[in-house]
């Protein structure tokens, strides 16, 4: 699968025209904060899922069909989830409701083997396989801390108990839902191919009785959909393979705004160069998209949509994903290319400048929110300040952990948590020493 | 002490060389009285020639009731050929000390040194008893000796060679007892069947009476009383037998060894058919039959299958009782039994056991030291860092963490050492780093430029003089009893008073210091000192107690608190007259000179001169000697007289400033430097560092007045002038040595900057330190005359701690190292590596931060690529862990994966390719490499000075062993730095703080922190990085340790972090 990955991405190097070189990092990247690597080996194949389930531990998924969750501030391999007999594709993490098993942390798992594993969070157990849908599932989202959606084949309402609720069948005519996000009002919004299906949650009269119902299908993406990201309660987006974003709002389900990133007689390439893969929202207003090899930021709070931060050429290859690092002071895009790379502003030397920033996207930035927001002002471009690079592979996952760092996962099979020496090195001062304190001379 | 490697290098080498010269000589046609004696004499196998002694062996004699004492077997089996074995015999077997009791006794062994000066033969002979029931007494006397032509092995090894004997005795024993046993048992039996034979006799006899007449009745009665008589004395041996067993019986409990035993004995069963079966006397099966004495109840049921060996001298379940011949006396003709079945597998386990003690302890007595000091590093072994396999520092050695916690805050400590430093009138570079900037190189020309021939004499014969005075000359005061307290108490006598003292009390070396040369630790490790805490920090705690002016510090002992100024002075004093005696009378031959001499000799001095360094501080205190102010200009000319100075500089800033904070911090601040100075880890080190101040002073018969602060200057240079010829002297005779001994006060001058209390305030214990006190004082003149502490010999509980020098090192010990220095072994071609190829500090300061270091050529340089990586794995540092750091060659291309474990590889690089295209960027980034084909080193430019410093001494060097001495102790330094770092910071609550989770500013606050530590330690630039990645190494390992205690199965290991050094890189030709 890597193999193959890595033939068609290097194939696609080849291909595209190259129109805008690629920055290089600075030598010695002084502004790059990642200066310490723990490699976490025990995955087979390619790891596509990173997520965080606590302040202390994420789980990492992939191709081998097994999950295992890690230790943030050491690495370590807690626990290892096996039991799926095909790749997992998606993952979701439900909060602790009560303490006690069932009640407990919990970590759903689908795969396209047609089932459905909820797992202890805090042990890796394995307490229910669900394979009532009976059918490959490709996306999960949790509508409350109850009750659990999955989309695949066909789209299933379970809760956290594993009782299926409710099955939709055949909902997409051709198309796996590969995408879903829940918006205002308890609906459900997912993405099959290029048509996206809104569904309302209709509650029965006690826990076992809810359903989904379709509200309405909306067609107005010309190609496959590739990613949905929530703006705000009021709206959402959807971006597809040619490049489109759509804005729509979420008690209409009308279309608000469509933005394309390329002037049409870019589009025409029909090499789907600046496809929508990733979206991130900020401050529930900017939305960045990464397309293509670039990636761009918009506002969609005023009436006409500006791009407010736009880099076309930040990597060799496509960006997998982003999102924002160390609260904002970075974003980093995950690319093919085997890189991720950190962007924002060289640091100015002004103590003022830098105490300032509020929001992310100011620390992002480092303009004013009402300079950024301002008609006149132009579109600012990040610099480049730092390209974490260790993966074999094209990068697939990124997950910010604060101040412990960040996580990648690639193709190789390997998840890397990237951490700060200096940090590092100061936390383990604290460790020996604590550890010291309780040494009795005798190990 | 300082140079000890680099020293046993050059001395190995150095007999082979003179080896090479006699050749020469006897080709040329020159009689035989005009060559000049160009052969060294060996100071420790003066009469090895004499004996024929070529090795050490162990020889196994027996008291036989037969032939008389006589030598058995020996190990190896041809060890002591050119040696009279017999007269040997006799000799060792001239002792009874069994117990002349009535009545069956178990006699204890016994253990005697026996020394022949003449034949220049010494051994350590265990005697002990083996029992055997057709013996006289059933007592077979037998001795183990080890014999050797060292006597100062035996001496400084005592405990350890008593253990090993009563080790293997303990084996030979208790398989004695149970053969014994079984052997009464048997008898008993036999017994018993005779007893009924003869009552059968006799009731026969009876039966028969009707027939016979009278004639026939006093035959009967005859009969019948000899009859009687027979089984009285069957009787009387039987309760004899009864007696014995119940005695025995009960020593036949040591459990560990029965399952030793009998896991032997299945061994042996499950090769029942060996493939040499001619070799009887090895095999294991021999003894099977045998061994199923182990119990009596012959549990063995495979001992009945016929595949027994024809061998077999009782077959237990086929075993017929014999008659026993009661009428005769019992005789003891017969041909006796050998040590293999007396003891069954206590003989095989024994011997192996005496064996392997014999491989580990045949060697070198240098050697043996060096692996012992070397021992004191391995525990804790998580903390313990190798270089290149060989240990070269722990960082928690001899600490007990239980105290770690009680840190004193940075900022005391850091306002402590601000006042200490305060700059001082007179003295305007004392607060400077110059003094200890110093360069080895320019030290060291100096130093060979000043020299004479003269006083090359005088400074070596000097030491080899102190040297032998450490066996030789009696302890008339005891040094022991004096704590620094005492010691350093006359810092408070006002100046006058001191000057009084005059020339007297500084003379010269101490008696102390030569006693402490005797003993075993003057070998001590270079980097020991600053590693191993029970000495060198306790001692430092000891003199922090001491110098308790303005700080609270909890002293341990009341000596601390109440000095004896009067005792204080008059010992010292004496102790200075006595070693001065010993340092006027020079022996002649010492004095005579010649480079190979001083090459061998300055292992002594190597020794001896650390002590005298630490003492030139320490002593001096208590003279008040203002010399060399300006000395700071000029640090590097002093070899080792430069710590004195330092000290002296010091302690006359105090002086002139009346502010007793500061003459406390002074004389903590080189205190300190004794500390470290003092290598030899064990208590006496202590003492040792009173060794001798003035030597250099009172050698050139210059004594110094005290000059008043007026004549300051000229005194300084004066003294000076003296100072650098002596030393200068020992530099130019053995240029090795020199540098060491610069190198060392290179060393000891970065210490004087800090405090022993700034630096590890949770290291000072006062359990430590009483405990190191005591144990100097309880064993103050080791090598004299020993005494076994627990000689009283009951059999080794099985519990005992194994000693600590057991060779069963994962790592390899340095002497064997630097001793078999060969192909494949790590550094083997470094110096031929280290002149071809240019720029190479910047390959090594990489390895030395952890950053990997990639070697790359093509197939056709797969050898030099080979080359180079073995030789640079030197410098690869490591905690003692299995991974594997390095790799020699390696067709891939390298991960980034491997690099969190390899640091040091050799890259195949396809001839097609460019380097670039075939190592990965991520890997490209973060690694140094080095293109053996096109000779290009793409690496971070080092920037700092252990480096230059090094490779300043390359051609210095003649051999790899040489320069690989020197090279351990060179990390040993480093690590001894970064030791300091680890506990003054990283241990501290300065090194514990998050300024901010920005990693920017957290990573200026932090840096700031520790170059301010640095900047104390004397560390600058690149050189901090190499410090930092040490103690994150040692950090790294201990989290680890702990991280994999608690956790359960299904955790995974803690993965090792992988520093990504991004750094500017830029390319060398090389």
């Amino acid at each position: 699968m890597a193999l193959l990955q890595r033939l068609l991405s290097s194939e696609k190097i080849k291909r595209e025209e190259v129109d805008e070189p690629c920055e290089e990092v600075e030598e010695g990247q002084p502004n790059n904060p990642y200066t310490e690597i723990l490699l976490l080996q025990h995955h087979t194949d390619i790891v596509r899922i990173l997520l965080r389930i606590s302040d202390k531990r994420f789980v990492s998924a992939g191709d081998d069909s097994r999950a295992v969750i890690w230790d943030i501030q050491t690495g370590q391999r807690i626990a290892v989830l096996t039991g799926h007999s095909h790749p997992i594709t998606c993952l979701l993490h439900l909060q602790a409701t009560g303490p006690g098993g069932q009640g407990g942390p919990l970590i759903i798992s689908g795969s396209p083997d047609k089932q459905i594993r909820i797992w202890n969070a805090d042990t890796g157990a394995c307490l229910h396989i669900l394979s009532d849908h009976g059918a490959s599932v490709r996306c999960l989202q949790m509508l409350s801390d109850e009750l659990v959606c999955a989309g695949g084949e066909n789209v299933s309402l379970w809760n956290r108990h594993g009782q299926m609720l409710h099955c939709i069948k055949s909902c997409a005519n051709d198309d796996y839902v590969s995408l879903m996000i829940a918006v205002k009002n308890e609906r459900i919004v997912t993405a099959a191919g290029k048509d996206l299906i809104a569904y309302r949650l209709d509650q029965g009269r006690d826990n076992t009785s809810s359903r989904l119902v379709e509200i309405k299908q909306m067609d107005l993406h010309r190609e496959a959909i590739l990613s949905l990201c929530v703006i705000s309660t009021s709206c959402f987006a959807s971006g597809s393979v040619d490049g489109t974003i759509i804005i729509w709002a979420a008690s209409t389900l009308q279309a608000t705004k469509k933005i394309t990133a390329v002037a049409d007689g870019e589009a025409i390439n029909n090499r789907f160069s600046h496809s929508i893969q990733a979206m991130l929202c900020v401050q529930e207003r900017y939305v960045f998209a990464g397309t293509g090899y670039g990636f761009f930021a918009f506002d969609v709070s005023t009436d006409k949509e500006k791009i407010v931060v736009q880099k076309r050429r930040a990597h060799l290859s496509k960006i997998t994903c982003l999102g924002l690092a160390c609260g904002g002071e970075f974003l980093a895009t995950c690319s093919e290319d085997k890189c991720l790379r950190l962007w924002g502003r060289k640091p100015s030397g002004d103590p003022w400048q830098d105490g300032v920033a509020l929001t992310p996207m100011e620390r992002f930035t480092g303009v004013s929110s009402s300079e950024l927001n301002s008609p006149s002002s132009g579109v600012w471009e990040p610099a480049l300040l730092g390209e974490c690079c260790a993966h074999g592979g094209s990068v697939q996952g990124f997950l910010d952990f604060d101040h412990e760092g960040i996580v990648t996962c690639g193709a190789d099979g390997l998840v890397i948590i990237w951490k700060n020496w200096e940090m590092q090195k100061v936390r383990r001062n604290q460790a020996v020493q604590k550890l010291l304190a309780h040494w009795d001379g005798v190990v | 002490m300082f140079g000890e490697y680099a020293q046993i290098a050059r001395y190995v080498q150095s007999s082979q060389e003179s080896l090479n010269q006699n050749d020469l000589y006897g080709v040329e046609p020159l009689p035989p009285y005009l060559r000049p004696s160009l052969i060294p004499p060996q100071p420790w196998g003066l009469k090895r020639e004499k004996t024929g002694l070529g090795e050490d062996f162990i020889m196994v004699a027996e008291f036989s009731e037969l032939e008389g004492p006589k030598p058995l077997m020996t190990i190896p089996k041809d060890g002591g050929a050119g040696f009279d074995q017999n007269m040997f015999a006799v000799k060792i077997l001239a002792v009874d000390h069994q117990h002349s009791t009535e009545g069956f006794t178990i006699t204890e062994d016994a253990q005697v040194v026996y020394s022949d000066q003449e034949l220049g033969v010494y051994a350590f002979v265990h005697h002990l008893v083996l029992f055997d029931n057709t013996a006289r007494g059933f007592v077979r006397p037998y001795c183990i000796a080890y014999v050797t032509s060292q006597q100062r092995k035996i001496m400084s090894f005592y405990e350890e060679i008593s253990w090993q004997m009563k080790k293997a005795a303990r084996y030979l024993k208790y398989g004695n007892r149970m053969v014994f046993v079984g052997d009464l048992e048997r008898h008993l039996k036999d017994l018993d069947h005779t007893k009924g034979v003869l009552l059968n006799q006799v009731s026969k006899m009876r039966l028969k009476d009707s027939d016979v007449g009278d004639a026939g009745q006093d035959i009967r009665k005859n009969a019948e009383a000899e009859l009687y008589k027979g089984l009285q004395t069957i009787r009387q041996s039987n309760l004899e037998i009864m007696e014995i067993l119940s005695i025995l019986k009960p020593l036949l409990s040591d459990r560990r060894l029965e399952a030793r035993f009998k896991v032997l004995e299945e061994r042996a069963f499950q090769h029942q058919f060996p493939s040499n079966p001619d070799n009887l006397s090895l095999q294991e099966n021999w003894y099977n039959d045998l061994s199923a004495l182990n119990g009596l109840d012959t549990r063995y049921g495979s001992l009945n299958e016929p595949r027994l060996s024809p061998l077999t001298l009782f077959k237990p379940k086929e075993y017929k009782p014999l008659l026993v011949e009661t009428k005769k006396a019992k005789r003891f003709n017969s041909a006796l039994r050998g040590l293999h079945e007396l003891c069954s597998w206590g003989a095989k386990e024994g011997l192996k056991k005496l064996r392997c003690f014999h491989e580990f302890f045949k060697r070198d007595l240098i050697l043996l030291m060096l692996d012992r000091n070397e021992s004191q590093m391995k525990y804790p072994s998580f903390s313990s860092v190798c270089h290149a396999e060989c240990m070269t520092g722990n960082f928690l050695s001899g600490i007990n963490g239980s105290e770690t916690s009680n840190f004193i805050p940075e900022e005391a400590m850091l306002g402590f050492s601000r006042e200490y430093l305060r700059p001082n009138g007179s003295i305007g570079s004392f607060d400077s780093l110059e003094s200890f900037k110093s360069a080895d190189s320019q030290s060291l020309s100096l130093a060979m430029r000043e020299g004479s021939p003269s006083s090359v004499r005088t400074g070596d014969s000097q030491i080899g003089n102190n040297f032998e005075s450490a066996q030789s000359s009696p302890r008339k005061y005891d040094f022991s009893l004096l704590t620094e307290n005492e010691y350093y108490s006359d810092e408070d006598t006002p100046q006058t008073e001191k000057q009084d003292e005059g020339f007297d009390s500084r003379q010269g070396s101490s008696s102390s210091g030569s006693d402490v040369a005797g003993q075993p630790d003057v070998f001590g490790h270079p980097a020991s000192h600053g590693l191993a805490f029970d000495t060198g920090w306790s001692e430092s705690a000891q003199s922090s107690g001491s110098a308790k002016a303005d700080h609270s510090f909890d002293s341990w002992g009341s000596a601390g608190h109440k000095p004896v100024k009067g005792v204080a002075r008059v010992t010292l004093r004496r102790g200075l007259e006595n070693s001065l005696e010993s340092s006027k009378s020079l022996d002649p031959a010492m004095a005579d000179t010649g480079l190979s001499k001083t090459e061998i000799t300055s292992r002594k001095e190597s020794s001896e001169t650390k002590g005298q360094n630490a003492a030139n501080a320490s002593a001096q205190d208590n003279e008040n000697l203002p010399l060399v102010v300006y000395e700071s200009q000029t640090p590097q000319i002093t070899g080792s007289g430069f710590p004195k100075r330092e000290g002296l500089n010091r302690k006359k800033s105090a002086l002139e400033s009346d502010e007793a904070p500061e003459d406390c911090a002074s004389d903590w601040s080189y205190e300190r430097k004794d500390t470290l100075l003092a290598d030899s880890q064990t208590k006496e080190s202590t003492e040792a560092t009173y060794v001798s101040s003035d030597s250099f002073q009172s050698v050139s018969g210059r004594p110094h007045a005290p000059s008043p602060s007026s004549q300051v200057k000229e005194g300084a240079t004066e003294d000076r002038q003296v100072v650098d010829r002596n030393l200068g002297l020992t530099h130019h005779l053995a240029s090795l040595h020199a540098t060491i001994v610069r190198a060392d006060s290179d060393n000891s001058s970065v210490f004087t900057e800090i405090s022993s209390k700034e630096l590890v305030p949770h290291l000072l214990r006062p359990e430590i330190l009483y405990s190191s006190y005591k144990g100097s004082s309880s064993s103050p003149n080791y090598g004299l005359d020993d005494v076994d502490p627990c000689d009283d010999y009951v059999d080794i509980p099985a519990s005992i701690v194994a000693s600590p020098w057991r060779p069963k090192y994962g790592s390899l010990s340095v002497g064997d190292w630097v001793n078999n220095v060969g192909h494949g072994r790590p550094g083997y071609c470094l110096l031929e590596v280290l002149t071809t190829y240019q720029h190479m500090q910047h390959v090594i300061g990489s390895l030395l931060i952890g950053r990997p270091v990639l070697i790359a050529g093509s197939a056709r340089f797969e050898g030099e690529v080979c080359r180079l990586v073995n030789a640079l794995s030197v410098f690869v540092g490591s905690v003692r862990r299995k991974r594997q750091h390095v790799l020699e060659w390696m067709s891939k291309p390298p991960r980034v994966s491997d690099l969190t474990r390899l640091r040091l590889v050799g890259v195949c690089r396809p001839d097609r390719r460019l380097l670039e295209s075939f190592i990965p960027s991520a890997v490209r980034q973060t690694c140094t490499i080095m293109d053996v084909e096109k000779k290009i080193v793409l690496a971070p430019p080092y920037q700092g000075h252990f480096i230059p410093a090094l490779l300043s001494k390359r051609k210095v060097f003649k051999t790899d062993a040489q320069l690989l001495s020197f090279i351990q102790w060179w990390l040993m330094d480093i690590m001894s730095k970064a030791f300091l770092f680890y506990h003054s910071f990283c241990m501290s609550s300065a090194g514990s703080i998050i300024y901010s989770q920005s990693a920017k500013d957290q990573r200026d606050s932090y840096c700031g922190a520790v170059s301010a530590v640095m900047a104390r330690l004397g560390v600058k630039d690149s050189d901090c990085d190499i410090l930092e990645h040490l103690a994150e190494l040692a950090k790294f390992s201990q989290l680890e340790q702990s991280g994999s205690h608690g956790n359960n199965q299904s955790c995974g290991s803690m993965p090792v972090p992988l520093r990504l050094h991004q750094k500017v890189c830029q390319v060398f030709r090389c």
